[in-house]
């Protein structure tokens, strides 16, 4: 049986309303949420952490019983399709690229656009991994350098953001706050 | 002209504006008052143009400038690129020339996209890309942020990569495909 809705939004968040959620969906404050995303919690519920981008047809699907955490400034580009177990923080999933439900990130990752990550067995990426090539062939290691620069760029992002959609976009509501 | 049969579609389908352009009801169009087009364009259903994503300021901008007879694709998104300049954060806005057509899927965060340029299925446009006149980018292609496409080229590739260079009757041949792709864009007789 699927499980029932119940979406929470923080008051601070800003999801527009030309969104689709299913099942037992939260989402933490600072959060901008674009039309036309799908975020479908089929089994188990979903919750998104403070201060993450989701661009627009972003699909976010949790397909396993237990809780699909996603950290905090988190910026999931166009398109992208996520369905992996666990999500760190500040991980950057590129335009139309696609994480399937065996992958977890851990913190500081990047997924390069159109590159899709599909391991056979459960695998936990590391910190600061940096995927691309054709069907994530090629991955390595990122310094690190520059990341407190890409975590401001992301927060005025995300802030400029929150500014700007309620302006043109109507917004939705959580039943519960 | 060209012999090939008329693509029709509802008539209620689509809104055609005074200046020609057929834009699909199905197709989300954000901050509308913020989107130019030039006439004779075409958008296709579940496309996404992002108007809203705008300069600060609450002077009137435009966003995206549209030229004549381009096909925006079904499933394209359209959205103006951003960055930080001077530590401000700020979407700048994107320009499209005339007879550009963009594929199925693709998703363009180019600043600038000249004239007759044609771009393939499922393709990205990274963030300030620069495509000049009569370029071609091939389906699947992944163009990083920052690329300047020359004129009379052909990308191809992820990364995308200069592969070739187009013989010099590009602008006029593609200009005779789109013109005559929106003629043939009619609607279907009730």
């Amino acid at each position: 049986m699927p499980p029932k809705d119940r979406f929470v939004i923080h008051s601070r968040a800003v999801v527009c309303s030309d969104v689709d959620l299913k099942g037992e969906v939260t989402i933490g404050s600072n959060t901008v949420v674009h039309p036309k995303v799908t975020i479908y919690a089929v089994a188990g519920p979903i919750t998104i952490g403070s201060g993450c981008i989701i661009e627009e047809g972003v699909v976010i699907v949790n397909r396993r019983k237990d809780v699909m955490r996603i950290g905090e400034e988190n910026h999931f580009e166009i398109n992208s399709r996520v369905e992996c177990a666990v999500m760190g923080n500040c991980n950057v999933i590129g335009t139309r690229a696609r994480l399937h439900l065996n992958a977890s990130l851990s913190s500081y990752c990047v997924v390069q656009p159109a590159v899709e990550f599909s391991p056979t067995t459960p695998e936990m990426l590391p910190d600061y991994t940096v995927l691309y090539g054709e069907g994530a062939s090629e991955r390595r290691l990122w310094s690190g350098q520059g990341a407190e620069q890409e975590r401001a760029l992301r927060q005025k992002h995300a802030e400029y953001l929150r500014e700007l959609l309620p302006k043109f976009n109507r917004q939705r509501k959580g039943d519960v706050d | 002209m060209s012999f090939a049969p008329v693509t029709t579609y509802p008539k209620s389908a689509y809104i055609e504006t005074d200046t020609g352009n057929k834009v699909s009801r199905r197709a989300t169009i954000s901050g509308p008052q913020n989107i130019v087009l030039g006439g004779k364009s075409i958008i296709s259903p579940s496309a996404v143009l992002r108007g809203d994503l705008r300069k600060a300021g609450s002077a009137p901008t435009v966003v995206i400038t549209l030229g004549r007879y381009c096909l925006v694709g079904e499933g394209v998104v359209v959205r103006p690129p951003y960055k930080t300049y001077k530590g401000a954060f700020n979407f700048y806005p994107m320009k499209i020339g005339d007879g550009v057509h963009i594929g199925e899927g693709s998703v363009v965060e180019a600043a600038q996209i000249g004239s007759w340029v044609v771009i393939g299925r499922n393709c990205v446009i990274g963030k300030f890309a620069i495509i000049k006149d009569c370029a071609r980018i091939a389906d699947g292609t992944v163009l990083p942020p920052n690329t300047v496409v020359p004129a009379l080229s052909l990308f191809a590739g992820s990364p995308g990569r200069f592969i070739e260079d187009l013989p010099e009757t590009t602008q006029e041949v593609v200009e005779a495909r789109t013109k005559a792709y929106y003629n043939r864009f009619q609607p279907a007789e009730q």
